[in-house]
């Protein structure tokens, strides 16, 4: 198989970042269809219990809820939404970048000057902004993220663009009258997405924080929906009696930082044509 | 009043006055004129061969032709009509019965595509695709029609370029732009190419302007010929004229430089090697540009740049100020 075989020129330390990321993955996608699973039901009667302790595998927190099955909700939800919002950066990014490499000139100039423009805008601030006048929720949230971090896709597809404008098996079809949206779609995009790869991956690590030190101010997910910021949050209320309703959620964080950086790693060198071409001689 | 054209006279590609200029950036000539007021003439069928050294500015010319670059001044014309004054429809119909061939047929095609696909995309452009076609296009370069799933990295260069060949036919042009076609090509190779460029120009009447840096390449399949040196025209006239009677000492030199195959001619020739490189195309020298490197350069040859004018004969020009003084010092013409 030729997955199975790519993966042979993977190293240890870049396995154990795929690793890290199934794990965490594989956990928020099926712990959810387990019977035990239950992320809003409170019992005050058990609250702050420690991870071990019976039909709580990770623990309840301070209403009483399942750790595990909060986890796993939060999980979802944060790696959705981060996926969300890397796929609508990388349309923007693309689509920017690409126009501004292939077009040059004067388009270029306009371009990369917005692309400053949004590196210079506090993401930050712009949603607390938006959250004062229109009060805090998701879609706040994704919106202003989708549209503030394609700035690195932008780069990349013009880099790629600008390289391919200009060869020949861009200027044949030019040549015999396609237009440029079709070189575009035909000849450059294809090339641009590999490249972008790399940079999706190591966004979302930066991505899934961003998230959750919005969901941490209250201005991202909204109770009683859980996500690993909110209930790093909650936790910290209960550092001293129950210190592992914040490393939980922070452990995952961490995997799947981590662990996407790990990859985006293996990509680099991929993309790059490093060791991963070395064919056995016949 | 009709005018009357005899179809074989019909020019179907006129170049007018045709110039270039790239702008350059950091310290120095602020512009570089690649191409400097050249004008030609293909008649329909008739393979002009456009031969001058490597920077010279033969690619330049063929990419202002074909509107990637944007001339500086001059025109361009396709079957008697100045393509910059056609509405965008019109213009890109007569566009395509100018092709192109490319000189690199490494890059000349998209890595990712299929054979299929390479030819096919000409076709789906204009919304012309059939696989049918594909096929037979396929098959008039002399590639079978199995080898379409492949990739431009299992080919050959010479199958490469002729799928290039079987893009550019594609849209049933009447003039083909070759340049350099067969340069980047293994000798052995370049024969086969070059006959079937000669077979396919019989089968559809096709008129070729062939371009190259050496006049041998040019030689067997050119009606006439053109020579370049530094963005510029210096001479011009049926192929027996260029090669039996050459006037200007840069195509006399050019000449003198090409193998000769026959032994005993060789011993007959004196060799006219060229006093130093091609000047750089920025720093154009005064007057001719031909004169740093000229063996019968004078006074005049620094002061006045010499003008394309009529030798005896109306198809040959040339433009050199002592065309006589050329004719008896600089290496005698093959025979
Ligand atoms: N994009 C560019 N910008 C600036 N100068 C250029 C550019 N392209 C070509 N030149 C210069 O213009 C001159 C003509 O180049 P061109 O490629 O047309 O030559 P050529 O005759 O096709 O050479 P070759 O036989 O090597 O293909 C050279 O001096 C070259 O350095
Ligand atoms: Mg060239």
């Amino acid at each position: 198989m030729k997955f199975i075989s790519a993966l042979k020129r993977w190293r240890p330390l870049q396995l154990s970042g795929l690793l890290m990321v199934l794990l965490v993955v594989g956990f928020s996608l099926l712990y959810p269809l387990s019977p035990g699973y239950d992320p809003y039901t409170q019992n005050l009667s058990s609250i702050l219990q420690s991870p071990g302790s019976s039909g709580h595998w990770l623990g309840t927190d301070s209403l009483g809820r399942d750790v595990a099955s909060r986890l796993a909700l939060g999980g979802r939800t944060t790696l959705s939404i981060a996926l969300a919002v890397i796929l609508a950066n990388m349309v923007i990014g693309i689509i920017i970048g690409m126009v501004a490499g292939y077009f040059g000139g004067r388009t270029d100039n306009v371009l990369m000057g917005l692309t400053d423009v949004q590196l210079a805008l506090p993401v930050m601030l712009v949603l607390i902004a938006f959250s004062a006048v229109y009060g805090p929720s998701v879609t706040l949230m994704i919106v202003v993220l989708s549209v503030t971090y394609w700035v690195g896709y932008a780069r990349v597809a013009r880099s790629v663009a600008l390289s391919l404008a200009g060869r020949d098996f861009v200027l044949a079809p030019k040549i015999q009258g396609a237009g440029p949206l079709w070189i575009m779609r035909r000849h450059i995009a294809p090339n641009v997405f590999t490249q972008v790869l790399i940079v999706a991956t190591t966004d979302l690590g930066a991505i899934i924080i961003l998230i959750a030190s919005f969901d941490f101010l209250g201005l991202g997910i909204q109770a009683p929906t859980p996500s690993w910021g909110s209930m790093i949050s909650d936790g910290q209320g209960y550092l001293r009696q129950q210190p592992a309703l914040v490393m939980i959620p922070g452990v995952a964080m961490f995997l799947i930082i981590a662990g996407t950086n790990l990859i985006s790693q293996r990509f680099t060198e991929e993309g790059a044509g490093a060791p991963a071409r070395r064919k056995v001689a016949a | 009043m009709t005018v009357v054209t005899n179809a074989a006279e019909e020019v179907v590609l006129r170049v007018n006055e045709l110039s270039l200029e790239y702008r350059l950036r950091g310290a120095g000539p602020k512009t570089l004129r690649a191409v400097d007021g050249v004008s030609l003439e293909l008649r329909r069928g008739e393979t002009l061969g456009l031969v001058g050294e490597s920077g010279c500015g033969k690619s330049s010319l063929v990419r202002t032709i074909f509107d990637i670059n944007v001339p500086s001044s001059g025109s361009v014309e396709v079957f008697g009509q100045r393509l910059a004054e056609l509405r965008p429809k019109d213009r890109r119909q007569l566009r395509n019965r100018v092709q192109m061939i490319f000189q690199d047929p490494y890059s000349a095609l998209d890595p990712r595509l299929s054979a299929h696909e390479i030819v096919a995309e000409p076709l789906r452009i204009a919304r012309r695709y059939s696989k049918d076609r594909v096929v037979e296009l396929l098959e008039s370069v002399g590639l079978s029609a199995e080898v379409m799933d492949r990739r431009p990295a299992a080919f050959s260069g010479g199958q490469r370029q002729r799928l290039g060949i079987a893009r550019a036919l594609a849209l049933d042009p009447d003039v083909l732009v070759l340049d350099e076609p067969v340069s980047a090509l293994d000798v052995s190779v370049q024969a086969q190419v070059i006959n079937l460029l000669k077979d396919l120009q019989q089968r559809l009447g096709l008129a070729y302007l062939f371009i190259a840096h050496d006049l041998s390449v040019v030689r067997h399949i050119s009606d006439r010929v053109a020579v370049m040196h530094l963005g510029q025209i210096v001479e011009t006239g049926t192929a027996e004229e260029i090669f039996a009677n050459p006037v200007h000492p840069y195509t006399r030199s050019l000449l003198s430089a090409a193998p000769v195959p026959d032994p005993r001619a060789r011993s007959s020739r004196r060799r006219v090697v060229l006093a130093g490189e091609l000047p750089d195309a920025a720093r154009r020298p005064s007057g001719c540009s031909f004169r740093t490197r000229c063996p019968i350069a004078q006074e005049q040859c620094s002061q006045q740049d010499p003008t394309l004018v009529s030798t005896g004969s109306p198809t040959h020009q040339h433009a050199c100020h002592f065309p006589e003084d050329s004719q008896r010092s600089v290496a005698p013409a093959m025979t």
